[in-house]
């Protein structure tokens, strides 16, 4: 038989063990591949979305009349799309009720203060 | 400090170095609180690494309205209590199946206690696992509370921030949390001399 104040003490001197170092060395060896693997998905994201536009550019600047008026009409388009629709899913504040501002405010606000306060 | 707010910065600017060298300064201690939540150090190992990409994946949103280590935590903690539940839902299913002939297979290294002394022959290997039993059958926030505080030595308000409530919340948490293990482990606590163990 024990106190409780014998089984807190206990409880607060009991320590995780310590991990060889093969523990860690493993352990460095698997996470640096996961995080590798996410440099590497990352950067051919950004290089493939590089490219893409590149693409686009090239086309437009080629010595192509027809492929450059096409892509000049493209552009055009999803510039114009963009400034007359606000985008996918955007709509102006301008156009809200008062009751759909009020919500729009209250969101905004508790996205600015929950900046740090992420669930993952 | 300097040096690590440092870090951050850099590993927030995508630099791999400085992300590596954040992982050497916590995986000590973030390995012994994953430790205390999953009970064994193949599972605390997992989660670790878990918690780390997260981290790595995130680190652009960490703007510094918190310590750095309290962000991470967090995410430590929200993996333990994931892989708890994954764990606890598998349990359910393979209730019926033995237990390993010996334990210690699964195991590669043991819990280790500080400092010897006359006390350790009194708290016997029964109780140990009494103890680690009940924490373990705490509600979840009591047991985060209860671990954070008793285990790690933390202050209410940085488990408040880690478990994301109020510190009197936190200090509510962790007075169930002792109540609860005092019942629990009744059968096992001698009552002369009587004083409850409050809460601090």
């Amino acid at each position: 038989m024990a106190s409780f104040k014998d089984i807190m003490d206990m409880i607060a001197k009991k320590k995780a063990p310590e991990p060889p170092k093969e523990f860690w060395l493993k352990f460095s060896r698997e996470l640096g591949e996961r995080l590798d693997a996410i440099d590497s998905r990352n950067s051919s994201r950004s290089h493939g979305f590089a490219e893409g536009l590149g693409g686009v550019f090239s086309v437009l600047f080629q010595p192509k009349p027809a492929l450059a008026a096409a892509a000049l009409v493209v552009a055009i388009n999803l510039v114009l799309f963009s400034l007359t629709s606000g985008g996918p899913g955007l709509v102006s504040v301008a156009l809200l009720s008062k009751d759909d501002l009020a919500g729009e405010l209250v969101l905004t606000d508790e996205l600015a203060s929950g900046e740090n306060i992420v669930d993952f | 400090m300097d040096q690590e707010l440092l870090l951050i910065e850099r590993a927030r600017n995508g630099e791999r170095a400085a992300f590596d060298s954040l992982v050497d300064i916590y995986k000590g201690k973030a390995f012994a609180l994953a430790y205390n939540f999953t009970g064994n150090a193949e599972d605390a190992k997992d989660v670790l690494q878990e918690a780390f990409v997260k981290a790595y994946l995130n680190i652009k949103r960490f703007r510094g309205g918190s310590a750095f280590y309290t962000w991470f935590y967090r995410i430590l903690v929200n993996q333990c209590r994931d892989a708890l539940r994954k764990k606890q839902s598998k349990m359910k299913v393979l209730v019926d199946m033995p237990e390993p002939a010996n334990e210690d297979d699964a195991a590669p290294f043991e819990a280790i206690e500080n400092g010897p002394g006359p006390g350790e022959a009194l708290l016997n290997k029964e109780i140990r696992e009494k103890v680690d039993g009940a924490i373990n059958m705490l509600p979840e926030k009591q047991k985060m509370t209860f671990i954070l505080r008793h285990m790690h030595g933390m202050k209410l308000g940085e488990i408040a921030g880690i478990i994301k409530c109020s510190e009197s919340t936190a200090k509510v948490h962790l007075f169930r949390a002792t109540k609860n293990l005092q019942k629990a482990l009744s059968p096992y606590i001698k009552t002369e001399g009587g004083g409850e163990y409050g809460v601090v």
